[in-house]
């Protein structure tokens, strides 16, 4: 008896402290579902979930609910007229949720396969949707990276599921240090749409116990980026544009597209939605190498005053463009441009920039913190709307060669 | 079996027993003791603090139409779990103000856990300050309200007379209940008998964040921007964008058209686009961010052509270019802000031209609408204010902080501007600090309020904040947004470390309202602006009547403020607030009594004032002189000395059927330091050793009599420490001269400057050693009358000890630190004491 008796003292003391944090403290997630990162069945978890770029309205509702009571209901506006010139930012309306919230806790998603939701499209057109992921990155800055995106179906309960590729997105963020995800929605390309209103519950991940593919590659001597290999993509980074209107990368096996090797980065770019370009728009779009490709090298191994950065364009179109290497160190930045004549591969004698002429503006090469391509967005075109580009071979060579 | 009940039996016991001790409601059922005061509403009671020991009744003044607030503070000495106030009708003989006319508050508590950053007045402790304000239904509905025993309870009441009301003085209660237990508070309010303007005069672009508005109102659509805009319009602040889509010119012509004519609409910011350019004509970088130049110049166009000459739309817009030009000479952008103002001027000429040559512009009948167009205010903030060879984009709306008008010489610049027909604003970011007025929560009240006034007194146009729904943590950033508030009302610190800084309202939506809270920063900022218009009445009042108000306005912002300090004494704010009031009253009435000038000579006070004709004007205790009689109006004249502790023009007009009275508290006494009329009179005056003084009898340099020759030098120390710390100076003894020291609050003198403009200021000596220097004030060449008021920034142990003071100047030594001379003539030097109603 006595042994019931502190017994039941130790677990009065546990529930009644429990009953205690629960009535009055703010205290941590209460997890109802360990796989459910938001089910909008509170308040509380509606007013911790984030909504950017002037998301629009929310509340709760109890229509098309996949999940527990409620679903979240959205009338998505988004921000018109914007600028899309941060980088890697983007400027769609997106509901932000955090990867350690009321309900959920977890940052470390190297266990994860799949992320999913179900969004029911309460409009008569079909509309696009991206995944986000966003965490420490593997260059020790926060890092975004897209896990899919999706078109909704109109009038439709869709369930959306993505496969959580953890090579892609291992390739820019930490896979344990993942900090939130973003669903960004089309929002409204000119004031006179009308907002598209979205029912979104039953936000979760499945976890999977197959191992991570490595991705690891050591460069050959000279090479920085080759793109023979698929997972050359996950070495390049879209910069300068908006979630929808961001370029579209891809590897090219079209060997008329190819300079060296079997492949070339394609890159599609979406020409300016929102205005007709004006004199001397520099809205630009690009791509970002990753930064261990150059950072990890060693660099003694190249005498400024003999080698030289290089790399081939191919530029598919009748009109000629315009391409701008950009070498960064802090906020000191060397430009290298060229015009690229139509159909036709970029000259190898203007595309080569010297190392010594780096060296002048940063100190050292190896000071160097970002290799971007800088291409000018065009006036949109129904007929074509996009723009592609070529890239190939990206390297280190010799002056002589 | 029955252990196993008798086991769960237990540990249920114990549950409920752990619990209520874990939550602690402190059930009882005696009868409630609590204590209740009353506060006015400048006056910021913590609820951790001592029983506050105010008033017995709830107390307010106010103007028919104006809003006005105190405070009930509620101490019980046991927990309260449910508390509400409600307020009654209130009553003068038989004129009633309905209970509707008030608006009855809870106070929420923020707790500042770190003093804002940098501030060093230690009257602002740690501790949780009531700042938001949330109606009494809701506070009931959201279950707050319930209060800790021993702790101060807030509520705030909230008086809009009825522009109908009759004036008087009235009667009424609140009721508060509190666990079933009543308790009666007594309200008494004095209606003034005039109706406050209902058009807002001071220009205000407070900047409501949309996007942000989603984090507390789960709404960030047009619809709840207008909400949020309508509401600020209900305390006289116009957001800087009209209710419309970013990028919608229609819209905003259309909102700038419907809002127009809402009397508390006096400006809105023209939105713009920005955009990426490429322009070599800005060398330093051809690719920058800009604006959409062809767009701004479709919104003007268009506001342009909704307008007519009578409703000019344009009367009230400006540009506010935030994203491309802020605090620019902080951010090394002067250059790019010329740039930009440049190409607007020719975007403007372009549309001008366009117009003209479309016909537009028809003879003679719209040449208003062609000059706002060229003139279009262009609201640019700086942190520092001018500086000598700033390079400026723009003097017509040039916006520096609030800090920057602290000297004189400050001053004089922009008052330079002001006389070339340009608007001047300031604006506040997380700057200034106290002791300058801000509107961070651990800052006097009083600061927030007299701020419109000084406002007023400064002919500054307009007033940017820049951010007034701060619904996130701006120190810290979250991915690609800031962190989200760990709870919407009772966060402090959002912005920089400044408590308060970023907002001023709460949502309303987590309680279910569909309109968000005001703050007590929020209530006194509309207070403020109301006090602004009790100047600008009283302005409009005197210039019909052909009398210069100057004199009456520097005599009411010497007993609120010096420069940029205010004196954070609420009682002689409530003095001069009745002091307005009847000024107003009195020259609105028969007798349209005005006062044209006082002016302080020696120990003496000289007031001219006049009145109608008709009326009669008796004063007390002093003896008036007939001037003149002209235009219907006589005007009089009355010198009287300030012997006495407290001085006050008191006197009666009466006009036909009305009478009234002005009792117009002017000072304390007068004390003469010296006039420096003979040798013996330099036995009270220092001069440091290579400077000197002597007796000058010159006439031309003495106003009166003679006069003191001070002849003061530099001196090169050989080192730059000591050559910065020596400052030039000639002292005065003010202790012993009759006056109790703590009461000084004014020095004055007439100084000759036989020089260059130079920059003096007054260093306060104190018998500990200490000593205070004011902020600067410009002695320019010839006779200077200085007045130094600024005792008051001084604690009251330290105003105790004050034993002199010193007219100093910066160390006088050339660029190879050759010290030079600066000869000075001195005359009439005295000090003034306060009164009891300053």
């Amino acid at each position: 008896m006595k042994k019931c008796i502190k017994i039941a003292f130790l677990l009065a003391a546990v529930l009644s402290l429990t009953v205690f944090f629960a009535a009055c403290g703010k205290g941590g997630a209460e997890v109802i579902d360990p796989n459910l990162m938001a089910g909008f069945e509170t308040e509380k978890e509606i007013y911790q979930t984030g909504f950017i770029n002037n998301f629009g309205k929310i509340e709760h509702s109890d229509k098309h609910v996949t999940q527990g009571k409620y679903s979240l209901k959205a009338e998505v506006h988004g921000r018109l007229n914007v600028i899309y010139s941060q980088y890697e930012r983007f400027n769609n309306p997106a509901m932000v949720i955090a990867s350690e919230n009321y309900i959920f806790s977890k940052t470390d998603f190297s266990d994860v396969g799949k992320v999913s939701f179900d969004v029911y499209a309460d409009d008569d057109k079909d509309s696009e949707i991206v995944l986000f992921v966003e965490g420490s990155g593997v260059e020790m800055v926060e890092s975004i990276a897209e896990v899919g995106r999706t078109t909704l179906k109109a009038n439709t309960a869709n369930n959306v599921t993505f496969a959580f590729s953890r090579e892609s997105v291992g390739s820019k963020i930490k896979l344990d240090m993942i900090r939130r995800f973003y669903i960004a929605f089309e929002g409204r390309s000119s004031i006179d749409d009308e907002p598209m209103t979205y029912y979104i519950d039953n936000v979760r991940i499945e976890t999977t116990t197959v191992a991570v593919k490595s991705t690891a590659k050591t460069s050959k001597p000279g090479e920085l980026c080759f793109f023979d290999d698929p997972d050359d993509i996950y070495r390049v980074f879209a910069t300068g544009a908006d979630a929808m209107c961001s370029s579209r990368l891809s590897i090219n096996y079209d060997l008329k597209y190819v300079s060296q090797g079997s492949g070339s980065l394609r890159i599609d770019i979406p020409r300016h939605s929102s205005r007709t370009g004006t004199e001397g728009a520099i809205d630009q779009t690009g791509i970002r190498l990753l930064r261990s490709l150059f950072e990890n090298r060693d660099w003694s191994d190249y005498d400024a005053n003999e080698y030289s950065f290089t790399f081939d364009v191919y530029n598919p179109s009748n009109e000629p463009l315009a391409v701008e290497m950009q070498f960064y160190s802090g906020n000191k930045v060397v430009y290298h441009g060229i015009t690229v004549a139509p159909n036709s591969w970029s000259d190898k004698n203007l595309t080569k920039m010297p190392l010594s002429a780096i060296k002048q503006n940063f100190v050292e090469v190896e000071a160097m913190d970002m290799i971007l391509f800088r291409i000018p967005q065009t006036p949109h075109s129904s007929e074509a709307p996009f723009r592609t580009v070529y890239i190939d071979n990206i390297s280190v060579v010799s002056n002589n060669t | 079996m029955k252990n196993i009940k008798r086991f769960f039996g237990i540990v249920l016991t114990l549950v409920l027993a752990f619990s209520v001790v874990g939550c602690g409601d402190g059930k009882g059922g005696a009868k409630l003791d609590m204590s209740i005061s009353t506060a006015d509403n400048v006056t910021k009671v913590l609820r951790v603090a001592d029983a506050y020991n105010g008033g017995t009744e709830v107390h307010i003044e106010l103007a028919k139409g104006e809003t006005e607030g105190a405070q009930i503070i509620l101490r019980p000495n046991k927990n309260v779990k449910n508390f509400t106030v409600t307020a009654g009708e209130l009553k003068s003989g038989t004129n009633v103000i309905a209970a509707s006319a008030w608006t009855v508050y809870q106070e929420m508590y923020t707790e500042t856990y770190e003093r804002s950053k940098e501030i060093e007045d230690e009257s602002l402790p740690l501790g949780e300050y009531p700042d938001a304000l949330i109606p009494m239904e809701y506070a009931v509905s959201g279950g707050i309200n319930n209060i800790e025993s021993g702790t101060n309870q807030g509520v705030y009441v909230s008086l809009t007379a009825p522009e109908t009301a009759a004036a008087g003085t009235y009667s009424g209660k609140f009721t508060v209940t509190a666990d079933g237990n009543t308790f009666e508070v007594p309200a008494n309010v004095v209606v003034y008998d005039f109706v406050i303007s209902q058009e807002s005069h001071s220009k205000t672009s407070f900047l409501i964040w949309k996007d942000i508005l989603i984090n507390g109102e789960l709404d960030s659509s047009l619809s709840m921007y207008k909400t949020y805009y309508d509401f600020l319009l209900d305390y006289r602040i116009n957001a800087y964008e009209l209710p419309a889509e970013h990028g919608d010119t229609d819209g905003f012509v259309a909102s700038a058209d419907a809002y127009f004519d809402n009397p508390k609409v006096a400006s809105y910011g023209i939105p713009f686009v920005l955009k990426t350019i490429y322009d070599p004509a800005f060398t330093r970088s051809p690719h920058h961010m800009g604006i959409d130049y062809a767009h701004m110049k479709e919104s003007i166009r268009a506001l342009a052509e909704a307008s007519t000459n009578e409703r000019n739309l344009l009367s009230k817009a400006y540009y506010y270019l935030h994203s491309i030009i802020d605090e620019f000479d902080h951010n090394n952008a002067s250059d790019y802000a010329v740039f930009v103002d440049e190409k607007l001027g020719v975007m403007e000429n372009e549309l001008v031209a366009e117009l003209d040559a479309e016909g537009f512009f028809k003879l003679g009948e719209t040449d208003e609408l062609r000059d706002a167009i060229l003139n279009l205010p262009h609201v640019a903030t700086m942190v520092y204010g001018i500086k000598e060879g700033e390079l400026l984009p723009t003097t017509n709306g040039i916006t520096p902080q609030i800090d920057a008008f602290r000297t004189d010489y400050e001053r004089q610049v922009y008052q330079e501007l002001m006389d070339n027909g340009d608007e001047v604003w300031w604006y506040s970011c997380v700057w200034p600090i106290n002791p300058f007025p801000s509107y961070h929560i651990d800052d006097h009240l009083i600061s927030a309020r007299e701020l419109s006034v000084m406002q007023k007194y400064y002919g500054i146009e307009g007033n940017l904040f820049w951010a007034v729904n701060g619904y996130v943590n701006w120190n810290r950033t979250a991915g690609m947004d800031h962190e989200k508030l760990e709870d919407l009302y009772t966060v402090a610190n959002r912005a920089a470390n400044r408590n308060g800084d970023g907002y001023l309202m709460y949502p309303g939506k987590p309680f279910g309202s569909d309109k968000p809270f005001p703050s007590l920063r929020l209530e006194t900022i509309r207070d403020g602006q109301e006090d602004y218009e009790y100047l600008w009445q009283l302005e409009q009042e005197y210039e019909k009547l052909g009398v210069d108000y100057k004199s009456v306005f520097d005599t009411v912002a010497d007993k609120l403020f010096t420069g940029m300090y205010t004196n954070y004494n609420s009682s002689s704010f409530y003095s001069v607030r009745r002091l307005l009031a009847r000024l107003i009253e009195l020259v609105q009435s028969d007798a349209e009594f005005a006062i044209d000038d006082i002016e302080f000579i020696k120990e003496t006070v000289n007031i001219t004032f006049s009145a109608n004709e008709n009326a009669e004007i008796t004063l007390s205790d002093a003896e008036k002189t007939l001037v003149s009689t002209a235009n219907g109006r006589k005007t009089y004249n009355t010198l009287f000395s300030l012997t006495n502790e407290n001085n006050a023009l008191v006197l009666t007009a009466i006009s036909g059927s009305y009478t009234g009275n002005l009792n117009f508290a002017l000072s304390g006494k007068a004390a003469r330091v010296s006039e420096f009329d003979d040798a013996a009179s330099l036995e009270n005056i220092k001069v440091p050793l290579d400077s000197t003084k002597e007796l000058n009898t010159n006439s031309e340099f003495a106003i009166d009599g003679n006069s003191v020759k001070v002849v003061l030098s530099g001196h090169d120390f050989g080192n730059d420490f000591d050559n910065k710390d020596f400052e030039p100076s000639v002292t005065f003894a003010v202790n012993g001269l009759g006056i109790a020291v703590e009461k000084l609050y004014r020095f004055t003198a007439d100084v000759y400057n036989d020089g260059d403009a130079v920059q003096m200021f007054l260093k306060i000596n104190q018998s500990n050693g200490m000593s205070e220097k004011t902020e600067g004030i410009l002695l320019r060449p010839g006779w200077n009358k200085v007045i130094i008021n600024q005792f008051h920034t001084l604690s009251a142990n330290a105003r105790g000890r004050i034993q002199s003071v010193e007219i100093a100047l910066s160390n006088l030594l050339d660029e190879s630190d050759n010290a030079y001379t600066r000869t000075l003539y001195i005359d009439n030097a005295y000090i003034l004491a306060e009164g009891d109603l300053r």
